[in-house]
């Protein structure tokens, strides 16, 4: 008697079992498209650049209480040394070309819109000659200025502040310091002299960065 | 009874039949999933990550050559050339005033009887020594100081400064030109009329 309650019981089982299986089916072949998508998203990018999906782009907070969203990366895979950069303009939308110094880091990166087109190591200003952090614009620009207070060419000058301080074109090498200035490689100069005009926004800024290590 | 037991088996043979698939989606779904959690990674390690590090201390602030300290590239002469021995001749006439008062009598009486030779005077640290006779204290010069010989550094600072000698200047004067001419033209007009007269005595 009570093997066909038990039979039906075990039916029942089995076939709430399979309706499970098969709802929870739909939503792997749901999940394994958007794994796919995300990856064809990726792999539509550039292999330089990390892209961030439109509804997860990372804000940067800058100097002043600023933000700013950002849509891409440069990915350069590897520590930069000195004097090395990347320039990649390929990814970036219209926009205006905003600059953001890292001293802790000793980075620079410009972007174009929400994009990043160019990064490099900089030098900048000694502990008794510091760096000032800040928002800045750039109040005067030249290609090819001779610095009075120091007997130095200075190329590529973007000024950012009255008494001097500028990005401009420099050695740059490991355990180098400026007088304040921020000093970038010579070719990468050059590109940011050619996007960036008066009025181009430059954020100095000393994120904290406890994981990172000293330069030798 | 039979029956069952088919229907069950098969359900259980449908039941793993199915889920290796639904497995192998999940899986799948999680890499695409890591992908992407890979992708969105926090922009702050991304630049952690390309930089070369924090900045050691004690880095240099040579980054721009050295301003070379000025030095000059010609040197302009004094036109007054400094000619010591000029003072020499002149010091004995002048000696036994200035010195007489701070040297005494024996030494003042002394300086007479070398004649005109020159007079080493030993006196160190003399006030208001004239010229190249007795060099000044800031001179350094000590007691020796020869008149005769005039090798007297300090005189620059201290005493009258010698006089100028006559300038020669490379151009002559008109004057000069003139004279110059003058005499060759005379001497041509003697050799000329020499010349003449040798002529006529033959003829």
């Amino acid at each position: 008697m009570p093997r066909k309650p038990l039979a039906i019981l075990v039916a029942a089982l089995v076939l709430g079992l399979l309706v499970l299986n098969h709802i929870q089916q739909r939503r792997d072949a749901q999940a394994l498209q958007d794994g796919r998508a995300a990856v064809e998203q990726l792999a539509r990018a550039d292999q330089d650049r990390i892209t961030y999906p439109d509804d997860a782009k990372p804000m940067l907070a800058l100097p002043g209480g600023q933000t700013r969203s950002v849509r891409s990366l440069i990915e350069v895979g590897k520590p930069l040394r000195f004097g090395d950069f990347v320039w990649d303009e390929s990814a970036a939308s219209a926009g205006a070309v905003w600059i953001r110094i890292d001293l802790t880091r000793q980075l620079v990166s410009v972007f174009r819109g929400e994009d990043e087109i160019g990064t490099a190591v900089i030098l900048y200003g000694a502990p008794e000659k510091p760096t000032p952090k800040g928002a800045f614009k750039v109040i005067a620009k030249a290609t090819d200025h001779y610095s009075r207070s120091y007997d130095a060419p200075m190329p590529y000058m973007l000024r950012l502040t009255d008494d001097g301080i500028a990005i401009h074109a420099s050695r740059v090498r490991p355990n180098g310091a400026t007088h304040g200035c921020l000093g970038v490689p010579l070719r990468f100069a050059e590109h940011l002299y050619r996007v960036a005009g008066m009025g181009t926004e430059v954020f100095i800024l000393a994120d904290p960065a406890p994981e990172l290590g000293k330069t030798a | 009874m039979n029956w069952q037991r088919i229907r069950i088996g098969c359900a259980i043979f449908a039941w793993l039949a199915i889920l290796p698939p639904s497995g192998a989606a999940g899986v799948l779904a999680e890499q695409g999933g890591a992908v992407l959690r890979e992708a969105m990674r926090d922009p702050a390690a991304i630049f952690s990550g390309r930089s070369p590090g924090e900045r050691a201390a004690g880095a240099l602030t040579q980054s721009k050559p050295h301003m070379k300290p000025w030095q000059p590239t010609e040197r302009v002469l004094s036109p007054v050339l400094d000619r010591p021995g000029t003072a020499g001749p002149a010091a004995p006439g002048g000696l036994p005033e200035q010195v007489a008062s701070a040297v005494g009598p024996a030494a003042a009486g002394g300086a007479p009887g070398a004649g005109g030779a020159p007079v080493p005077l030993p006196i160190p640290g003399l006030p208001g020594g004239s010229g190249g006779l007795i060099p000044p204290p800031a001179g350094g010069g000590g007691g020796g100081s020869s008149g005769g010989g005039g090798s007297s550094g300090g005189g620059s600072s201290g005493g009258n400064p010698p006089p100028p000698p006559p300038v020669v200047t490379p151009v002559p004067e008109p004057a000069t030109w003139v004279m110059m001419i003058a005499g060759v033209g005379v001497i041509g007009w003697q050799l000329r009329r020499r010349r003449v007269t040798v002529n006529a005595t033959a003829g």
